[in-house]
């Protein structure tokens, strides 16, 4: 290959001596700034999907007075539940550790509940606790989860329905443990006046297991009792209580909106 | 979307007028047929590799552009030494390539288990102990800690938080060994913090951290020998380069020693400068994915992928200003060393697998939205 001659190149240093330190930092911007603008999207994407990374929301059937009954938390897939405000979950009730237990979403089952250690939770009226295996005892749309003094129902978004995995079933050993009818004065009187969901729970039946969700009929949340057709919010992305309706809807508990005082 | 997509074309665009300028000033220096195709080949391969393989295994393309520059800075270095070390140095990051394609398949869709845990575990030990076992100067150290970070987080995320630590100290122990002082601290450190984002138990990553301390302080007081070890300070070296280079002879001067002070003496302190900030904007890259992560394997994941790659950069520079003494590394992706950079390359690929599982879950969350309808 020809080399070029000494007059032309040092012409061209001349040049490429300050365009090429001013090119790499100008790279380095742009990288930047396009590093920002997919953060900018990311966001709005995520700002436009209501209930976006999050399965339901967990209902207080009965609290304290820390924590009023209706009042309702998104769930996310994943997180830890506790009395403390670092926590996914914040449930200030007596009787909840500072981070009670963790939580996680798992496609086709339910939503597992894993005990920290020296603490215990009722779902459907099992005792489930650190040595208990989680997958036995899952949580679907109905379940009733008794953590302390608090007394919550999770209800799930009733697409997960259709993402085409069924959940059939919460136990997933061929041998369902037997039964246990659950200790006197487990559950709150009040929790009588919240009819129970269409296979869920009741105190009344030893049989604890919620009956697949097809059988449910759908909206944006499978419909329960205390929240209406008209209540189910339109999936616009909207905040999750329209103004006018706000005094028939639960009260949502949003631990940020709480300490900014909204 | 459309001011997204022009700044793509941007970013692309001064990658490939940079690295097209900057070999062609040695090839019309020098002649070399090699420095004549490295001015075609560099850009056209970051524009390939951008364009079609980026988006078939959807890689984070804000990460990958920055890995890709420092890949380019490196061949740029390596042409000051010879056109046939820039060659090399090329066919390096081709190479390593596969390792970012491996690291993303395997971050995206690794499902945690015990059973596999333990063997993670077990074969990056092995990697890391290969020097004592096989008495070679080969090390795959690099590679070793990437796998065992990655076996680290499954435990953790399995809530088997004593195994994982244990195999960590083991490998803490095998790197003191072999008196990688560096590298067992910023391994340290990396699983204590992943500790403490793992299992969020405030008291017991104190106890963690008094541990590593008390480890770290018996192996310098009994067996590190400061005397044993040549240190030469950097700092004068690294202030006596010029920001814009002044003179062209230096080009087809040899020259050897680091890569990132060969950048320095060929193309002026500018350059230098750009590479830590390049090395910053992936770090926060991965600090921006791991805070998307639904779940909490892939959060830690890139948190521990952050972790491994920011502490070696800080290190590098304590290095370079003279603050620790003792011989300076390489910097992340812009090293010669073939083992490192192909675990650099993995690490790289693991963000940019976890990043696309974000974008896997945004698109669920939207289609399950739109079912609900």
């Amino acid at each position: 290959m020809p080399v070029a001659s000494e007059s032309i190149l040092r012409i061209l240093f001349a040049v490429f001596q300050y365009l090429l330190p001013f090119l790499a930092v100008v790279t380095v911007i742009l990288i930047f700034f396009y590093l920002l603008s997919e953060n900018r999207i990311r966001c709005e994407k995520a700002a436009g999907l209501p209930g976006f990374g999050t399965i339901g929301e967990l209902v207080v059937l009965s609290g304290s007075r820390n924590l009023d009954t209706n009042t309702w938390f998104p769930v996310p897939r994943e997180g830890v539940l506790g009395a403390v405000r670092s926590c996914d979950l914040v449930i200030p009730c007596s009787g909840v550790h500072a981070k009670h237990f963790d939580f996680s979403w798992e496609d086709g089952t339910g939503l597992l509940i894993y005990p920290r250690t020296g603490c215990e939770v009722l779902v459907n009226g099992y005792t489930v606790n650190c040595r208990t295996a989680a997958a036995d005892y899952p949580m679907t749309h109905g379940s009733v989860l008794q953590v302390g003094s608090a007394t919550l129902r999770l209800h799930l978004f009733a697409a997960l329905d259709n993402t085409g995995t069924r959940i059939d079933g919460p136990v997933r050993n061929q041998t369902a443990p037997p039964p246990i009818v659950p200790p006197p004065g487990s559950f709150p009187p009040d929790l009588q006046q919240f009819p129970p969901l269409p296979g869920s729970f009741s105190p009344d039946t030893s049989v604890c297991f919620p009956q697949p969700l097809q059988q449910q009929s759908v909206s944006f949340f499978s419909e329960t009792p205390e929240l209406s057709q008209q209540d189910t919010q339109s999936v616009s992305g909207e905040s999750f209580t329209s103004d006018s309706e706000e005094h028939s809807r639960p009260r949502r508990s949003d631990r940020w909106k709480e300490d900014l005082g909204e | 979307m459309k001011k997204h997509a022009s700044s793509r074309a941007r970013v692309m665009a001064a990658l490939l007028v940079f690295f097209a300028l900057a070999f062609l000033i040695p090839a019309l220096q020098t002649g070399s047929s090699v420095l004549w195709s490295l001015t075609i080949a560099v850009p056209a391969a970051m524009l390939i590799l951008l364009l079609f393989p980026a988006r078939v295994f959807f890689l984070d393309k804000s990460s990958l552009s920055s890995a890709l520059t420092l890949c380019g800075l490196g061949i740029m270095a390596s042409s000051g030494i010879s056109p046939d070390a820039a060659l090399s140095q090329s066919l390096r990051c081709v190479s390593a390539v596969i390792f970012l394609f491996a690291g993303a398949v395997m971050s995206r869709s690794f499902r945690p288990s015990i059973p596999a845990a333990v063997l993670v575990s077990l074969f990056a030990l092995g990697m890391i102990a290969f020097p004592l076992v096989s008495g070679s100067s080969v090390s795959l150290l690099d590679g070793g800690l990437a796998l065992l970070m990655f076996a680290l987080v499954s435990f953790f995320s399995l809530r088997s938080c004593l195994p994982g630590l244990a195999f960590a100290f083991v490998g803490l122990l095998l790197l003191l060994l072999q008196q990688e002082i560096i590298a067992a601290a910023v391994w340290g450190l990396c699983t204590v913090l992943l500790f403490w984002v793992a299992s969020g138990r405030g008291l017991w990553t104190w106890i963690a951290f008094g541990t590593f301390c008390a480890v770290f302080a018996v192996y310098l007081g009994i067996f590190f020998h400061p005397s044993g070890i040549a240190f030469e300070p950097f700092l004068p070296r690294i202030s006596a380069l010029p920001l814009i280079v002044p003179e062209p002879a230096n080009l087809s001067e040899a020259s050897s020693g680091s890569l990132y002070l060969l950048l320095g003496s060929h193309y002026g302190g500018i350059v230098l400068f750009c590479v830590p900030l390049l090395l910053s904007l992936i770090l926060l890259r991965g600090a921006s994915v791991a805070s998307h992560a639904r779940k909490s394997f892939h959060a830690a994941l890139a948190f521990g992928t952050v972790l491994l790659l920011g502490l070696r950069t800080i290190s590098v520079l304590l290095m370079l200003t003279d603050l620790l003494p003792l011989s300076a590394g390489c910097f992340p992706l812009l090293t010669d060393y073939v083992p490192q950079m192909f675990a650099d390359f993995f690490l790289l690929g693991i963000l940019s697998g976890i990043s696309s599982r974000n974008e896997a879950d945004l698109l669920e969350d939207a289609r399950l939205s739109m079912l609900a309808r």
